[in-house]
C-alpha cells in the first residue's frame, strides 16, 4: 500500500465508524437503554442459577485459605446428589409430602373461603367494603415475624386464645404446636387468616368484570342466581382460578419464614413443619452441603414446573 | 429538552465513569484502611449483652491500652449470622477479623482438617490456659486438639428451687441427693399441691442432654464416634418419660410462656446454668426472694455433679490480616482481671477466667436467691463439671436426636432403642 493510500484510509476511518453508528444508532440504543437491567440480571440471575447447577454436581469439602484466592474445596459427585435426593432421602420426601398437603389446605379451604369474602364483598347489601378490604388485605402485608409471634400465641397449649374459645364448647386444650398430628392443620389456620384476604382481592377483580348484561340475560331466560353462578360468573372466574391456584402451590412448596419462625428455627415435632425450601435451607446453610442443596433447588423447580403445567393442561380441558 | 444526540465518544465516556464510580462503591467496607497507622479489627456477634460488655472493654480499656486500634463490633441475629458468615467464607472476602461463636455453632465450619476457616488459638493462649475452666472456656471450641475459641463464662447447671412453696408444703429441697429422691420425695407433695415438679422441654435435645450427660453419657467421643447408643441412653429416656407420664415433670413452654408458667407456679423447681439467672430476674422479677439454689441431685454411680449449658467463645477468622491485634482484644477481655469483671459486672456471668474468682464482686449475695451467694455454688460447681466432646458434626446430630429420638420417645412413646438407631442412620446418611 502507498503512503497516499495509507493517509487517504486513515483519514476515511473515523468517517465510516461515525457512519456506521448513524446506520445503526436506532438498532442499538434501546439495548443500551435495556443494558442496566440485562447486566444486573446477568450478575444476579443467570450466573448464580449457573454456578448453582454447577454445584448440584460437586460436594463441599472445606474452604479455600484468602491467600490462595478463597472459595471453596470441590469434590465431583456426578449424579450422586440427584440420585442420592430422588431415591433415598426420607426427608426430602417428607417435605414434599408436607409441601403437598399445605397445597391441598390451599386449594381446598383457602380458595373457596376467598371466594366466598369476595362475593359477600361484591354484594350490592354489604356496607363498609373499602374497609373490609383493607381489613382482609392487612394480614397479608403484616410481617412475618410478627404474624409468627401472633400465632404463638394464639396457639400455645396452655395460655392460647385458640384453646381458650375451643374450650368454652367443651374441647381439650390441644397442642397445636406441639403435637406433630396437629401442627399442620395449625399451618394451614395460619396460612387462611394470611392470604384468604389477599386472594379474594383477585377473585373481586374477576367478579367485577363478569358483565351485567350477560347475568341479566340469562335471568330473563329464567336462569336461577345458582345456574347464573355456576354457568356465568364461574366461567369468567377461570383465569383468577388459575392464577390463585399456581400461586397457592408455588408458595406452598416455597413456605419458609412461617413455620421456621414459628417453630423456633426448626422443623416442628417430628418434622411435621419441614417444607422443601426450608430443608434447602436446613441442609446448604447449616449442614454445609450447598451442592447438595443446589441439587434439591433445581429438583424442585421441576417438580413445580410439572405440576403447574399439569394443572394449567387440567384447566385447558375443564370446559363448563 | 435539548435534540443533540448522545455521540458515542460521550456515551463512552459516561458509561467508563459510571463503571469506575460503581467499582469504587463496591469495595468491601474490609478493605477500606484507615489513614497513618491505625488498624481496624472487626467482630461480628449475635447476643445485645456480649455487645455491650465488649463496647465497655473498648472504652474503658482498649482505647487507652492500643490507641491506634479500632475494633468495630457489629451485630446480627443470630440464625442470620451463620448464613451470613458462611457466604463470607465462600466468597473469601468481606470476612470479618473475630467472630463470636455460640457453641452449637462451633461444628458446621471445621469438618475438614487443614481447611477451618478459624485460626487455631493454641500458641496464644500458651501457658494461660492454666487460668482459664477448661470445660466451659476452651473444650467447646476445641476441634483435634486446635482451640478456636474462648469462652468467658463458667456456665455449669444449678437446681433452683422455690422455697417458699417447699416450706408451705413441709417439704425440704436440699435433702434429696439423686434425681429418684429428688423425684420421690418432692414429686407426689408438689403435684398434690397442684403443682409439677419440674419442667422439661420434651422437643428439644437439651433437656435430655443434660440428664444424659450429667449420668456420664456422651454423644460424641473424643474421636468424633457416635456414642448414643448406649444402655445408659435408653435408661435415661425411658426414667424421662415415666415423669412425664406421671405429671411430676411437666412440659416446659417455649419463649415467654416458660415464664408465665414460673410466674404462675406451674413447677416449683428449674434448672439452668449462671446466666439463666439472669432471665429469671428479667422475666419473673416479682419472684425475688422466693428462689434458692443447690447443685444438682445426681445419679446414682458415676456421672458429674454438673454439665456446662451454652456458652460463646471469641475465635479469629483465618483470613485475618490482624490475628495479632485481634488475640490482644480477645485477650484483654477474656484473660484479663479488668476484662472478666466487665463481663461480670456487665452480663452477671461468672468468669472463666479464674484468677479472678476470688473477686469480692462475684461472691455478693444475691437478694433475688434469698441471699444466697450465687458465685461460692457456680465456682464449686464448675470444679466438678462434664467435658463435653463438641464434635464438626453437632449440629446436624442433635437435629436428628431432637426430631428421632426426643420428640418420639417423650412425646409418642416409641422405643428408644430404634428411635436411636434411626438417629443415627439418619446421621450418617448426611454426615
Amino acid at each position: 500500500m502507498t503512503a497516499s493510500a495509507m493517509t487517504a484510509k486513515r483519514e476515511l476511518e473515523p468517517r465510516t465508524v461515525s457512519s456506521w453508528w448513524s446506520r445503526n444508532q436506532r438498532k442499538v440504543i434501546p439495548y443500551i437503554y435495556l443494558s442496566p437491567f440485562l447486566i444486573a440480571f446477568l450478575i444476579f440471575t443467570v450466573y448464580p442459577a449457573g454456578a448453582s447447577f454447577f454445584l448440584s454436581f460437586q460436594r463441599v469439602r472445606g474452604f479455600i485459605s484468602v491467600e490462595e484466592g478463597g472459595g471453596v474445596v470441590l469434590e465431583h459427585q456426578g449424579l450422586k446428589n440427584y440420585e442420592r435426593l430422588l431415591t433415598k432421602d426420607k426427608r426430602f420426601r417428607t417435605a414434599i409430602i408436607n409441601g403437598a398437603e399445605f397445597a391441598a389446605g390451599t386449594v381446598l379451604i383457602q380458595m373457596p373461603l376467598a371466594l366466598g369474602v369476595a362475593l359477600l364483598m361484591n354484594a350490592p347489601h354489604v356496607r363498609f367494603k373499602t374497609l373490609a378490604r383493607l381489613a382482609f388485605f392487612a394480614p397479608y402485608i403484616t410481617s412475618a415475624i410478627v404474624v409468627a409471634w401472633i400465632f404463638t400465641l394464639i396457639f400455645e397449649e396452655r395460655y392460647g386464645l385458640l384453646n381458650a374459645a375451643i374450650g368454652f364448647v367443651g374441647i381439650e386444650p390441644i397442642a397445636w404446636l406441639t403435637n406433630k398430628d396437629f401442627v399442620m392443620p395449625a399451618l394451614i389456620i395460619l396460612g387462611l387468616w394470611t392470604w384468604v384476604g389477599y386472594n379474594s382481592l383477585f377473585f373481586l377483580a374477576g367478579l367485577q368484570n363478569v358483565p351485567d348484561d350477560l347475568k341479566e340475560a340469562a335471568r330473563i331466560d329464567g336462569a336461577g342466581t345458582l345456574r347464573v353462578f355456576w354457568h356465568i360468573t364461574i366461567p369468567f372466574l377461570r383465569p383468577v382460578f388459575v392464577f390463585v391456584i399456581i400461586t397457592g402451590l408455588i408458595g406452598s412448596f416455597s413456605l419458609f419464614s412461617q413455620p421456621y419462625l414459628l417453630f423456633d428455627s426448626g422443623s416442628g415435632p417430628q418434622d411435621s413443619a419441614l417444607f422443601p425450601l426450608m430443608y434447602l435451607f436446613f441442609m446448604g446453610f447449616e449442614n454445609f452441603r450447598m451442592g447438595y442443596a443446589s441439587a434439591m433447588g433445581f429438583v424442585l423447580t421441576v417438580i413445580i414446573l410439572m405440576v403447574t403445567g399439569l394443572q394449567l393442561l387440567l384447566f385447558r380441558l375443564w370446559k363448563v | 429538552m435539548s435534540d443533540k444526540k448522545l455521540s458515542r465518544r460521550d456515551f463512552l465516556k459516561a458509561a467508563s465513569t459510571a463503571l469506575a464510580a460503581s467499582g469504587f462503591a463496591a469495595l468491601p467496607v474490609g478493605m477500606v484502611r484507615a489513614q497513618d497507622d491505625e488498624v481496624t479489627i472487626s467482630l461480628w456477634g449475635f447476643a445485645n449483652n456480649r455487645d455491650e460488655w465488649m463496647h465497655n472493654v473498648v472504652d474503658e480499656l482498649w482505647s487507652d491500652m492500643h490507641p491506634n486500634v479500632n475494633v468495630d463490633l457489629s451485630l446480627t441475629p443470630y440464625s442470620d449470622l451463620w448464613p451470613k458468615l458462611q457466604a463470607a467464607f465462600v466468597a473469601g472476602a468481606g470476612i470479618p477479623d473475630m467472630v463470636d461463636i455460640e457453641i452449637s455453632a462451633m461444628g458446621q465450619f471445621v469438618r475438614e482438617a487443614g481447611s477451618e476457616p478459624y485460626a487455631a488459638l493454641n500458641d496464644h493462649i500458651g501457658e494461660q490456659l492454666e487460668d482459664l475452666s477448661i470445660p466451659s472456656a476452651t473444650k467447646p471450641w476445641t476441634v483435634r486438639g486446635n482451640i478456636y475459641g474462648v469462652g468467658n463464662e463458667v456456665n455449669p447447671v444449678l437446681l433452683y428451687y422455690r422455697h417458699d412453696l417447699m416450706d408451705e408444703l413441709g417439704m425440704d429441697a436440699e435433702a434429696p441427693g439423686t434425681w429418684d429422691e429428688f423425684v420421690n420425695m418432692l414429686g407426689g407433695g408438689a403435684m398434690d399441691a397442684g403443682h409439677g415438679l419440674f419442667p422439661f422441654s420434651a422437643t428439644g435435645w437439651g433437656d435430655f442432654y443434660i440428664q444424659f450427660n450429667q449420668a456420664g453419657g456422651e454423644f460424641f467421643d473424643a474421636e468424633d464416634n457416635v456414642q448414643l447408643q448406649s444402655p445408659l441412653a435408653v435408661e435415661i429416656l425411658n426414667w424421662v418419660k415415666a415423669q412425664l407420664d406421671s405429671g411430676v415433670y411437666v412440659q416446659q413452654g417455649s419463649g415467654d410462656v416458660q415464664y408465665a408458667m414460673m410466674n404462675e407456679g406451674a413447677y416449683i423447681t428449674i434448672w439452668g446454668a449462671p446466666w439463666y439467672q439472669g432471665f429469671m430476674k428479667q422475666n419473673a422479677p416479682e419472684l425475688e426472694g422466693k428462689w434458692k439454689m443447690r447443685s444438682l441431685p445426681m445419679w446414682g454411680d458415676g456421672g458429674y455433679a454438673t454439665v456446662p449449658r451454652g456458652g460463646t467463645g471469641m475465635g479469629i477468622t483465618a483470613a485475618s490480616e490482624n490475628k495479632e491485634a485481634a488475640w490482644e482484644f480477645i485477650r484483654v477481655c477474656n484473660l484479663t482481671d479488668e476484662g472478666s469483671l466487665l463481663a461480670f459486672r456487665r452480663m452477671n456471668l461468672f468468669p472463666s477466667y479464674k484468677p479472678v474468682w476470688d473477686a469480692e464482686e462475684l461472691l455478693r449475695t444475691d437478694d433475688y436467691f434469698s441471699g444466697q451467694k450465687p458465685g461460692e455454688f457456680i465456682a464449686e460447681a464448675a470444679s466438678a463439671m462434664a467435658e463435653v466432646n463438641v464434635s464438626p458434626y453437632w449440629t446436624l446430630f442433635v437435629d436428628a436426636v431432637n426430631r428421632l429420638v426426643v420428640q418420639p420417645v417423650l412425646l409418642d412413646g416409641a422405643d428408644p432403642e430404634s428411635a436411636i438407631q434411626d438417629a443415627i442412620d439418619e446421621f450418617e446418611f448426611n454426615k
